[in-house]
């Protein structure tokens, strides 16, 4: 069963990897011959243990919480035990509401609201403060955020989704404050909007949805990985020293 | 002219100085008053509800009401600006009192500018000239003096001079209650900060007197909005210009303020806090980066452990989703027919995820965008409905503005020109404009901007 287990790669954390387009990055990553700390919510999920069982010596199945600080400061010191530093952090957990669609004129459910933020902003804000001393010890110091077009505010059409919106919105923005510190230091980062996925971040798997998570995570991780973009050849296209939100297509969102 | 005006927290510096600007232009303006939520005086309102003559709980309510009625005729009296104003509002129909206005701008049917830009636009803005900004003449001031005292006799002389005592320590509804409010930071222009020298003017009420109510609103009390809305429904019966200021008030004035020093210096002090953060996670304990868990990091001490995760979810409460509650339960209020359906939010650049620079709390910044896109979801939604929106960088911060002198922060766009104003008197400037870029119409109703106190616009 075993595929590969070379460690040819460098050292990742990929926050949400127990399926859809988390699992979909893990993959990705151990078949490049990274090492793969793959952030797991969902213990009774059985698919990140069956990708566990093909490359035993490559995946780690790190238990998480991105919500929950003492939660992420536990990962970051059991991955810690295993490695001296970290290459790439993906941070890519995410939730939703079900009451996305309700307008103002409904009452809205506020407690929701914060729990989108505690996942979708403040989770990632935290993870890459917890994880920085590995990250510092790394060659890449690379961050990479799994944001939406639900965050731009310039190209914003919906009229509800609230919590949602704000809390990628505010996600971007802790981007860019973490960018505008850790730049002048070496990071650099990749914002990603990785489209609409038939993924399971409702509760169930989205069949309208227009791509495979497999899909969208080969061009994620060609943009994550490559200094290059994946839509030209041209070696060192992307400008590090500018934050931008790009799709799985390439395209720059407007904030 | 009979157009109300909410403003969500009238104790905010801002909020404070634009319900005044707001009534010095003829606005009956409603405001919350985070610090006066006694259970007490909302068990009272609620009564007044319910049936008149119910003994003494429900005269709370009532009195603070029909004093305000009673202010409003002594101003008459006085001779205060506004002759003509009805004695109370809801009684004359949205087109009648367009034309009362004294002020260029204030009918609304009469655009003030040419339509380029925020900086042309709107009275109050720097094409208009010092002269036509000059609103606070010494007339008024005189005004205003009198009728200091004719409120406090028309209070003192009252046959029921204990349950006035009630009335105002329970609910501070009658200009009395703004008495420290009046000379509070922020709130008085730099003429005013002149006249506060003597014992009688620290009581000087608010320029237009009985227009301006405060309803008790801690918004972090369950049912609060609610509460405030029911009042809101009793004393005025619609909105026109909904005002979302959200924000703590600053700490104690006369502080002195490490933030403020520390955030005058954006720049230089940026990138030592991450560093900062790192250095703390690599000497602290080995099994951790303890960035997130640890609170007592030096750089974040200005800030009361802002940089923590509660502090966090803290100013997303305050700054994104109090604002949202607001409007959930305010809009009903709005919908009347001939409101002006004007929606306005109060944030700051520091939300800009591309102009914003580094130095403000992570949690405070990542909560302003988050009432950008905010804004940006009511506009796409009530525009259809004909509501209008503004969204306004004051160009204060929550802590700068609480300092007794200070300037802008270096980068600002929206630093005052005079260096050496104190920020008071800032404040006022920028309510000025504000209440300017609120109460008029805009070239182009059809976009949504970010707008600085000097007209300026921010990327989002």
């Amino acid at each position: 069963m075993n595929e590969s287990s070379t460690h040819t790669g460098g050292n990742a954390v990929v926050t949400g990897a127990d399926r859809g387009l988390g699992l979909a990055l893990a993959e990705g990553l151990v078949a490049r011959g990274w090492r793969v700390f793959a952030g797991s919510y969902l213990p009774d999920w059985p698919q990140l243990q069956e990708l566990q069982a093909r490359y035993p010596d490559l995946l780690v199945i790190l238990p998480l919480d991105v919500s929950s600080d003492s939660s992420v400061l536990a990962a970051a010191a059991a991955v810690e035990e295993r490695t001296r530093s970290l290459d790439l952090l993906i941070n890519n957990a995410g939730v939703i509401t079900e009451r996305s669609e309700d307008s103002i004129r409904i009452p809205q459910d506020y407690d929701e609201m914060m729990r989108l933020y505690q996942v979708n902003a403040l989770g990632p804000i935290r993870m890459s403060e917890a994880f920085l001393p590995l990250l510092e010890r790394g060659e890449l110091k690379r961050l990479c955020y799994v944001s939406s077009e639900a965050g731009s505010i310039g190209k914003a059409e919906r009229t509800a989704w609230f919590g949602y919106c704000m809390s990628k919105a505010a996600l971007n923005r802790g981007v860019r404050m973490l960018f505008d510190r850790l730049r002048p230091e070496g990071y650099t980062f990749r914002l990603y909007h990785p489209g609409w996925l038939r993924t399971y971040m409702s509760g169930t798997r989205n069949e309208e949805a227009e791509l495979e998570p497999a899909e969208s995570a080969a061009s994620a991780l060609e943009y994550f990985l490559g200094s290059a973009l994946p839509w030209d050849d041209k070696p060192h296209a992307i400008d590090e020293d500018r934050l931008v939100m790009r799709d799985y297509q390439g395209r720059e969102w407007p904030w | 002219m009979d157009r109300v005006a909410w403003i969500l927290n009238l104790r905010e510096p801002f909020g404070a100085a634009l319900g005044r600007e707001l009534v010095s232009r003829g606005w009956n303006v409603i405001g919350g008053d985070p610090e006066a939520s006694d259970p007490g005086a909302s068990a009272r309102t609620e009564d007044t509800t319910d049936a008149p003559d119910r003994g003494r709980a429900e005269d709370g309510g009532k009195r603070s009401l029909s004093d305000w009625l009673r202010q409003d005729q002594a101003s008459n009296e006085a001779g205060a600006a506004c002759d003509n104003r009805p004695a109370a509002y809801g009684e004359i129909e949205g087109s009648g009192g367009e034309t009362d206005g004294p002020k260029i701008g204030e009918n609304s049917q009469v655009p003030t500018g040419t339509g380029t830009s925020g900086l042309n636009d709107f009275e109050g803005s720097v094409a208009f000239g010092p002269e036509t900004n000059e609103r606070r003449t010494d007339e008024d001031s005189a005004a205003a003096d009198i009728f200091a005292g004719e409120a406090g006799q028309g209070r003192a002389g009252n046959e029921r001079a204990a349950d006035t005592a009630a009335a105002e320590a329970g609910a501070p509804l009658g200009a009395g209650a703004f008495a420290e409010e009046a000379g509070g930071p922020g709130s008085d222009g730099p003429r005013s900060d002149g006249a506060s020298g003597g014992p009688a003017s620290a009581a000087a009420p608010l320029p237009g007197h009985g227009r301006l109510r405060a309803v008790p609103l801690d918004a972090s009390r369950p049912g609060a909005l609610e509460q405030a809305a029911r009042l809101t429904a009793e004393l005025a019966g619609r909105i026109d210009l909904l005002v979302l200021n959200a924000g703590e008030p600053g700490p104690a004035r006369g502080e002195a303020l490490p933030a403020a020093a520390a955030e005058s210096a954006p720049r230089d002090h940026a990138p030592g806090r991450l560093g900062g953060t790192q250095s703390a996670a690599l000497e602290g304990a080995p099994a951790s980066g303890s960035a997130g868990a640890n609170p007592a990091e030096p750089w974040s001490s200005p800030f009361d452990g802002a940089d923590t995760t509660e502090g966090r979810l803290r100013d997303y409460a305050t700054y994104a989703l109090t604002p949202l509650q607001a409007a959930e339960r305010l809009l009903p209020l709005m919908e009347a027919a001939g409101g002006l359906k004007r929606i306005c939010f109060v944030s700051s650049h520091e939300g800009s995820v591309s102009a914003g620079d580094a130095s403000a709390p992570i949690g405070r910044a990542m909560a302003r965008t988050a009432l950008h896109m905010q804004a940006k979801l009511l506009f796409n939604d009530l525009r259809r409905e004909g509501y209008t929106f503004r969204l306004y960088d004051p160009g204060l911060s929550p802590l700068r503005s609480a300092a007794p002198i200070g300037r802008e922060a270096g980068g600002s766009a929206a630093a005052a020109g005079d260096a050496m104003a104190s920020l008071p008197s800032l404040t006022a400037e920028s309510a000025r404009f504000a209440a300017g870029f609120f109460a008029n119409p805009h070239a182009d109703e059809g976009r949504l901007v970010l707008t600085g106190s000097r007209g300026e616009e921010w990327p989002f």
